[in-house]
Parts: structure tokens; sequence; C-alpha cells
């Protein structure tokens, strides 16, 4: 699972803490400890967010709201996951909470993005931002239980297990979604969805 | 008996190898579902497009702001509730202080003890061997001995116009006969009883 560790924090000592120590540290008010906890996963829990909802405004809020729920219910966390597992459930939970709420905006490509050019020509960039465009576009599509299967699975790295333990289903029913997803994301990209 | 989905994903995931399924070799429609599954994933690798460098910085305040108001009124809460017990103690040690200090400044008002009805049968309540009850000769005994200017210092002070105020304008020639008169008046009042 990505961490994002290359944003210096504040305090040092809470850097080098292990995930039990910086959730105790949490736990007993020290201050600082939740910053280093945000600092570390922020950035894969924004890119889950922006998968779901594909733009950067919505994401931005929707990890703002993951955070702030991580921080309320931080005494529940009993390690028997992984921090950024536990992350990644309260992260899906909110997306798709908001996603039934509220249909996915995409936005286009050259907004609140900071494109690193240095590698490729203007032509290449533009193309491979108008087809991952379409492939955000097509993948909000989806139906609810496939989306949130497939962009754990084909993004975040999670195994059909960790899946399946986020999700509250089974490995089975994890890899049907994942497959199904499949099969329509293939069906609206032909289809031309943007 | 076609693959099952899992069993294609599998394969188009690489965590199976394509030797744990012979029925690929005889089947054209299994084997076209599984290059249309590696097809599409072959599309995925959309990276979320990276946000500028200043908005982690932003981000991470508005989250520690965010955490911020969400403690801030459980805090205050319990503040609220410490300064509100503490409130109450203080309040209950200054009516305590006040009570005393009331009691010691100003005596209550001394009233004689209701006479024993019962131990005088048919007698009249005002006719009561006032003279005999010991709080009066308590009484006699300290008034006697009363400084009045060190009571006057002490700060008891008397309200114009009042029996207190009369005795206290007295010279020691004029008390001493008041309490002459008084002691023949309590004398007579026995006799009579």
């Amino acid at each position: 699972m990505v961490r994002d560790d290359d944003v210096p924090t504040r305090d040092a000592a809470l850097v080098d803490l292990g995930e039990a120590d910086l959730v105790a540290a949490c736990l007993a008010g020290r201050p600082g400890a939740f910053d280093v906890i945000v600092e570390r996963h922020r950035r894969p829990i924004y890119q889950l967010c922006y998968r779901f909802v594909g733009n950067h405004e919505d994401a931005s809020d929707l990890s703002q709201d993951v955070f702030l729920r991580a921080f309320r219910g931080l005494r529940n966390f009993k390690g028997e996951s992984s921090l950024g597992t536990w992350l990644y459930r309260i992260g899906v939970n909110v997306c798709l909470n908001r996603v039934s709420a509220k249909p996915p905006v995409n936005e286009p490509i050259d907004k609140h993005q900071y494109l690193d050019d240095r590698s490729e020509s203007p032509r290449d960039l533009v193309l491979r931002g108008e087809r991952a465009m379409q492939v955000r576009a097509a993948i909000a599509r989806l139906p609810r239980k496939q989306r949130a299967a497939l962009i754990l699975r084909m993004y975040h790295e999670m195994s059909h297990q960790e899946i399946a333990e986020t999700l509250g289903s089974s490995v089975g029913a994890v890899k049907a979604n994942v497959f199904h997803a499949l099969q329509n994301l293939k069906k609206l990209l032909v289809s031309g969805v943007s | 008996m076609h693959l099952t989905p899992e069993e294609l994903l599998d394969l188009a995931e690489g965590s199976r190898p394509l030797s744990s399924a012979p029925h690929l070799t005889a089947c054209e429609v299994c084997r076209q579902q599984l290059d249309e599954l590696r097809g599409v994933m072959a599309t995925l690798d959309a990276d979320v497009p990276e946000p500028s460098p200043l908005f982690w910085e932003h981000f991470s305040t508005r989250v520690r702001e965010a955490v911020a108001a969400e403690s801030a009124p459980a805090r205050s809460r319990s503040s609220a509730g410490r300064w509100s017990w503490g409130l109450a103690a203080a309040m209950s040690v200054v009516v305590v202080a006040i009570a005393v200090a009331l009691t010691v400044r100003t005596p209550p008002p001394i009233t004689p003890a209701p006479p024993a009805i019962a131990e005088v049968p048919g007698g009249d309540v005002g006719s009561a061997p006032a003279v005999d009850d010991p709080s009066f000769s308590l009484l006699g005994d300290l008034a006697g001995g009363l400084d009045w200017d060190a009571a006057a210092e002490a700060g008891i002070s008397m309200a114009p116009d009042t029996v207190d105020t009369a005795v206290h304008d007295l010279n020691d020639g004029e008390r001493t006969e008041l309490q002459r008169l008084l002691r023949e008046a309590m004398a007579t009042s026995r006799v009579g009883a």
C-alpha cells in the first residue's frame, strides 16, 4: 500500500513511530501525532476519492471527511488490519455514500492539475490526458460495488481478501464484481462515453 | 463447461497460470473473454492527476482545523463542567462564610424560653416565672460585664431610637439605678405570681 512519506513533518520523533505507537500517541492527545497520520496517508486517500468522484474539489472534500471520521473513530482501530487498509475502508464508505447522493462530475484534464510534462511531448500529454479522462468517466458510471472493487484492485493494489474485508463481502463476490466491472468498462469505452 | 468469471479474472491478473486452464485451448469463447479482460486492464493505467504541490500543505491544514473544531466543543464542555462545579463549590464557601459572619456580627434575637405551660396548670402565660429561668441569669451575668465601648469598636452597633441606644447613652450611675429598678420589678413580679 502506498504511503505519502515525502512531506516533512513537524515532530521528528513522531515521524519515526510505527503505526501502533502513532495511534497510541494520537489517543494520548500528543500534539502533531494525527498530523503525521494525515501526511502519511493523504495522497492514496485523495487518489481513492478522486477515482470515485472524478474531480479535484469533491475528492479534496471527501478526503478531508475521511480523515475527520478516522479521527473520531480512532479508538475503534484495533490494529487487526493496517492503518492504511482501515483508512481505505472509511474512504470507500465515504465515497459510496457520496456517490449514492450525488452523481460524479468529471472535470476537464487541465483543471486543478499539476502535470509533470518534462518527459512527454505536448501532443502525447494531451492524448494521455484525454484517454485518462475517458477511463475515469467510464469508471464513474459503473455500479457502486463494481466501481469500488475495481478501483481498490486495479489502482490501490489491494488483494481480493483485503477488498472483501473493506467492502464487507466475500472474495468470490469481489472477483465477480471486478470481472463484471471490466466487462462493463469495455462496453462504455467502446461506446465512447465521456 | 466454460471458465467462471473468477477463473478468468485470475488468469487475466496472472495469479493463476494458463497451464492450469486446459479448457482455453479448446474454447474460443473463453479465449476471447480473457483477451478482452486483458485489453481493458491495459487501459486502466490512467493516473490520478497530481494536484498542485501547495495542495498537500493546505489539505493538512484544513484537516488539522477540522479536527481542532471537532475537539473544541468537547473541551469547552468539559471545562465548562469543571468551571460550574468550581463555581458551585466557591459559592457554597461564600454562602457559609456570609452566614457565619452574620451570625457572629448580629446575634440572633434572644427570645425567652417558652413558659412551661404544662408545669403551671391553670396559670397565665404572661405570669410565668421568668426570673427563675437560667437563661435570664446567664444574660444578666453577660450584660453586667459588657464593655459597651469595646462592643462598639468590635462593630456591634445599635439602631438609633431603640432601647439599646437609650441604654447606651446612660452614664454609669444611671445604669446602676436602672439595674436596681429592673431587679425590683422582677422581684415584684415573682412575688405577685
